[in-house]
Order: structure tokens, then C-alpha cells, then sequence
């Protein structure tokens, strides 16, 4: 049988982003803050940064796009019905970073063409390959959210991000799901999502 | 990080009725137990947060009316629970400032959505109807 897969490792390589390995879970060690939540951020923070995260978030959802475009005419039933779905929603998360990253008085990084990103996909022969990539990649993306929302200054910002965050965490959930007849362990695999727990 | 400590508490309370149910099966069962076993651990979380910060721990309150009735009504309310704290952690991205409150508050988050994925698939509903999951 064959098992594609893209790890983060492939990602970086293909786009070109570094991002940084992850950090705790839960909401261990938590210094400085008051009860209340108003406390110590991150003195790293500035909107030049802020820029930086969310334009790589760009670059993943562009790909996420060109993934889900690319694997439709492999599926069948409900889940090319999710999938196109799911292709419309990337669709959205890459219009709203766009604007957001052009708000900040930068330049949005633009898709790469469709052959580059063919050429650099695993070989995708069916529907069971491509539920393994899709939810790799939905992985990638999960884990550079959770490691860059709380590295972004402005609270709306984060909002923004933190609501991809979730839905790209349904998506896995459903192809997780789609993987392994619903088994709830597999669809929904860690209490705090990171990303880093892979089926 | 009290508000969402209570509303925790009651997520344990409302999986703790769903996985007691004789009425719910197989993959919903599961579900229930897992569930249950996450937020859990989402409760103690916060508590060591609080703890961390010298807070003190409020002492846990009523539970609320507990989820009753069929299977599907049962899920229900757990899907309405899920969407009030979706909203409380989402709201929390605002008032927290610390990086680790913040990384845990958004990992929490997405795993509640994870939650309401999978229940409103058991519903037969479409698991994941927006592209920005804000809870309600």
C-alpha cells in the first residue's frame, strides 16, 4: 500500500518558512500573570512580527488550497463532499490573511503555481492516500497556528488566527474520522491540540 | 481563567451524564468517555494555572442541570456547551497576554472544536459548517 506523507519538514522545505519548534501544553508556567489574565506578553512582540506570522499562515492555507484542488477528483461520496467543503473554507482563511497582511502594509505572499505545487505533493494515486496527506498537511498547519498565535501582539490577530486554528482542527478531526470508520481516539487524539500527535 | 475553570467544570459534569447514559452506544459512548477524560484534564490545567499565578482555586459550584432525555437531545446540549466555550476561549484571546496562557487557551479552544465536530457528525449534521469557528 502505498502511504504518502508530508511532514513538516517537507513543508518548511517546499515553502520556505522557518518556524520554531513547539512549546508546552496546557497552560503550564504561566509566570508573571494576574488572575484576571492582564499580564506579562511577550516583550518579542511587534507588528513587524506580527506581519511575519501571519503571512507564513498564508503561505500554509495557499497550499492547503492547492491540496484539496489537487485531491477532489480522487473522492467520492461524503468525503469529497467535505473536501469541497473544506477547499471553500481555505479558500476564505487565504482571502482574510491576504487583507490582513496588506492592513499591516505588507505584501501577501501569492500561490505558487499549480505545477510547482504537483511536482512537490507525494504521489497521490487514491482516496485513501489522499485522506493520509490531507490530514498531514491539516497537521502542518495546525502546529504552526498553535505555535504562532501566541506570539502575535494584537488580541484581534489572534482571534483571527485562533478561529482558522479551530476550524483546521475540525478538518483534521473529520479526516481522521474518514480514516478510521469515526473512531473518536483517532478523530480527536490529544486534550490541548498542538498538532503534534499523528495517526 | 475562573469563568472558563466553571464552564470546564460543567463540560465534566455534562460528559460525565453522557458516558453514565445507558441509552448511548458505540461510537457515541466512546466519544463520551474521551471527552470526558479531556476536559478533565482541561480542569485540571486551569487549576495549576491558577495555582501558578498564586491564585486561589474557587471550590466547584452546582453542576447545573444535568443533560437528560434521549441520545440525540443529550448530544444536543453537549454541542450547545461546546459553542459557549469555544466563545469563552475565543473571547479569551483578548483579556490573556501571557504566551503560555494564551498557547494553552487556543489548544483547549481547538480541541473543543474538535468536540463539536465530531458530536454534530454523530447528529448527522454537517461536522464543520464555517470556515471561522468562534462558538456562540
Amino acid at each position: 500500500m502505498n502511504q504518502p506523507s508530508w511532514n513538516r519538514r517537507d513543508f518548511l522545505r517546499f515553502a520556505g518558512l522557518a518556524l520554531s519548534t513547539a512549546g508546552s501544553v496546557g497552560f503550564a508556567a504561566c509566570g508573571g500573570e494576574d488572575r484576571a489574565g492582564v499580564g506579562v506578553r511577550d516583550p518579542r512582540a511587534t507588528p513587524e512580527r506580527d506581519r511575519a506570522i501571519v503571512n507564513g499562515a498564508l503561505t500554509l492555507e495557499n497550499t492547503a488550497v492547492a491540496a484539496y484542488a489537487t485531491g477532489l477528483p480522487l473522492l467520492r461520496g461524503e468525503v469529497r463532499r467535505h473536501a469541497e467543503r473544506f477547499l471553500a473554507q481555505e479558500r476564505e482563511h487565504a482571502s482574510a490573511l491576504a487583507g490582513l497582511v496588506r492592513d499591516m502594509g505588507g505584501e501577501p505572499n501569492r500561490p505558487k503555481p499549480p505545477a510547482e505545487y504537483r511536482a512537490a505533493f507525494p504521489r497521490l494515486p487514491d482516496q485513501a492516500a489522499f485522506l493520509r496527506f490531507a490530514s498531514d498537511l491539516e497537521n502542518v498547519a495546525i502546529s504552526a497556528y498553535a505555535e504562532g498565535i501566541p506570539k502575535l501582539r494584537e488580541a484581534r490577530l489572534r482571534q483571527i488566527t485562533s478561529s482558522i486554528f479551530c476550524d483546521e482542527a475540525q478538518h483534521a478531526t473529520v479526516l481522521l474520522g474518514a480514516r478510521s470508520d469515526g473512531d473518536p481516539r483517532a478523530s480527536v487524539p490529544e486534550p490541548f491540540v498542538t498538532g503534534r500527535v499523528r495517526a | 481563567m475562573e469563568g472558563l475553570l466553571r464552564l470546564e467544570r460543567r463540560s465534566v459534569a455534562i460528559y460525565e451524564a453522557l458516558a453514565s447514559s445507558a441509552e448511548l452506544r458505540g461510537r457515541a459512548a466512546a466519544a463520551a468517555d474521551l471527552f470526558l477524560a479531556h476536559e478533565r484534564r482541561h480542569v485540571e490545567a486551569l487549576k495549576q494555572a491558577l495555582v501558578t499565578m498564586n491564585a486561589a482555586v474557587p471550590a466547584p459550584g452546582s453542576a447545573g442541570e444535568q443533560p437528560a432525555g434521549a441520545p440525540r437531545e443529550m448530544i444536543r446540549t453537549a454541542i450547545d456547551h461546546e459553542l459557549r466555550c469555544i466563545r469563552s476561549y475565543h473571547s479569551g484571546q483578548v483579556t490573556l497576554k501571557a504566551p503560555t496562557l494564551l498557547a494553552g487557551a487556543a489548544g483547549t479552544m481547538a480541541n473543543e472544536a474538535q468536540h463539536l465536530a465530531f458530536l454534530r457528525g454523530l447528529l448527522g449534521e454537517d461536522p464543520v459548517p464555517v470556515a471561522f469557528v468562534t462558538g456562540r
